[in-house]
């Protein structure tokens, strides 16, 4: 009976030891997700104007001209994504287009 | 109702034993046949019976294919429209909180100017600030409706080729379809007029197929016309950059002279 006890004890004691080390990864995975997702970009997308902090106003020359180009810089690389998004739309009926390839089945012949 | 075998009667048995046994008979027969239907009618002459059948299930397709086509012209057609709008929003948003920002710079600079010389070069630097955002802004402008309308223009190009290409594909499932039929009523082998119309749809589907490819490559005509906008934005920016870093050149100039008078 004591051998069966000792057993047992042995098979808990390594079952929460197991359960320990998954909850903690879990716990560790999940903290690095939140920590990486938002400042990733990439659910977000790109800011909008309003949604970023503008250039603050100084008085100083080359943060004039800093803060005037780097409107310059944020719209074209908008407007960038944006074309290759239009592009990426042309293909959105190919699968559609495709199918009728599979109009008719020669096992039914 | 518990049933045991033990407890049943003889007679039941037996009942029992022969109907298991007669199933283990039909039932093999009955999935033997469902697979062998085709060929026996194809020897007996039924293939030809059947021919309106296949055409019908093959047009059918072909209809709920076009259903769907539609379908997604329509949403394409919606997400760019969609997109436009959001983005002529989002841009306008955009230059107007610039503009403001802008402004502000301007203030500054025009507060820091003390003598009317330094003055004069603050005024001298916004307008030629305000030129330079126009004129690029101006490009940009040109380069998204230029680009826009190449989308349209892709968009119509492959619409109209697909259409086509689908009409000329339908025509000849008919006309294999025709033929079929036609060598059916003048006696021809149905295994013949079976192989005949497999290869007719064979050859049809292919060329289809080599359309369809070809049609595909209106994506790269539109993807070169995206990277020639992009290039042309590209070059308007260097040159914004360049008229701005040369105003604000000409502004550190006069407040480094006035300060060493």
């Amino acid at each position: 009976m004591s051998g069966k006890w000792k057993i047992i004890v042995s098979v808990g004691v390594l079952v929460i030891v197991v359960a320990v080390i998954v909850f903690t990864q879990v716990t560790k995975r999940t903290s690095q997700i939140s920590n990486v997702t938002p400042s990733s970009g990439i659910i977000t997308g790109t800011p909008s104007a309003s949604e970023e902090e503008l250039p603050a106003a100084t008085g100083n020359i080359d943060d004039t001209v800093s803060a005037i180009v780097s409107e310059a810089l944020t719209e074209s690389s908008q407007i960038e994504k944006e074309m290759n998004d239009d592009v990426d739309t042309l293909g959105l009926d190919s699968q559609a287009i495709n199918d009728f390839t599979q109009s008719y089945n020669e096992n039914e012949f | 109702m518990k049933m045991n075998f033990n407890t049943m009667s003889t007679k039941s048995k037996q009942y029992l034993v022969s109907s298991l046994l007669a199933l283990s008979l039909i039932i093999p027969s009955i999935v033997f046949a469902q697979t062998t239907a085709p060929r026996t009618g194809l020897k007996s002459g039924l293939f030809c019976d059947r021919i309106s059948e296949l055409e019908s299930k093959i047009k059918d397709r072909m209809s709920s294919y076009q259903t769907k086509l539609e379908e997604k012209r329509q949403e394409r057609s919606n997400i760019l429209e969609n997109r436009v709008n959001e983005r002529n929003t989002k841009q306008e948003d955009n230059r107007t909180k610039w503009d403001a920002n802008r402004q502000e710079h301007f203030a500054k600079l025009q507060a820091k100017a003390q003598t009317d010389a330094q003055k004069q070069a603050v005024n001298n630097f916004i307008a030629a600030v305000e030129a330079a955002v126009a004129k690029r802004r101006e490009a940009i402008n040109s380069a998204v409706l230029s680009f826009r309308q190449a989308v349209d223009k892709a968009i119509a190009d492959k619409k109209a080729k697909t259409d086509t290409a689908l009409t000329e594909y339908q025509n000849s499932i008919t006309a294999a379809f025709e033929k079929a039929k036609s060598d059916c009523t003048n006696g021809v082998d149905p295994k013949t007029v079976r192989e005949n119309l497999l290869s007719s749809l064979k050859t049809a589907r292919e060329k289809f197929r080599n359309d369809i490819q070809n049609i595909e490559k209106i994506k790269n005509s539109i993807q070169a016309a995206a990277d020639q906008r992009q290039g042309a934005i590209q070059k308007a920016i260097e040159e914004f950059k360049l008229a701005v870093q040369k105003a604000g050149q000409e502004l550190r100039t006069a407040f480094q002279n006035q300060q060493g008078q």
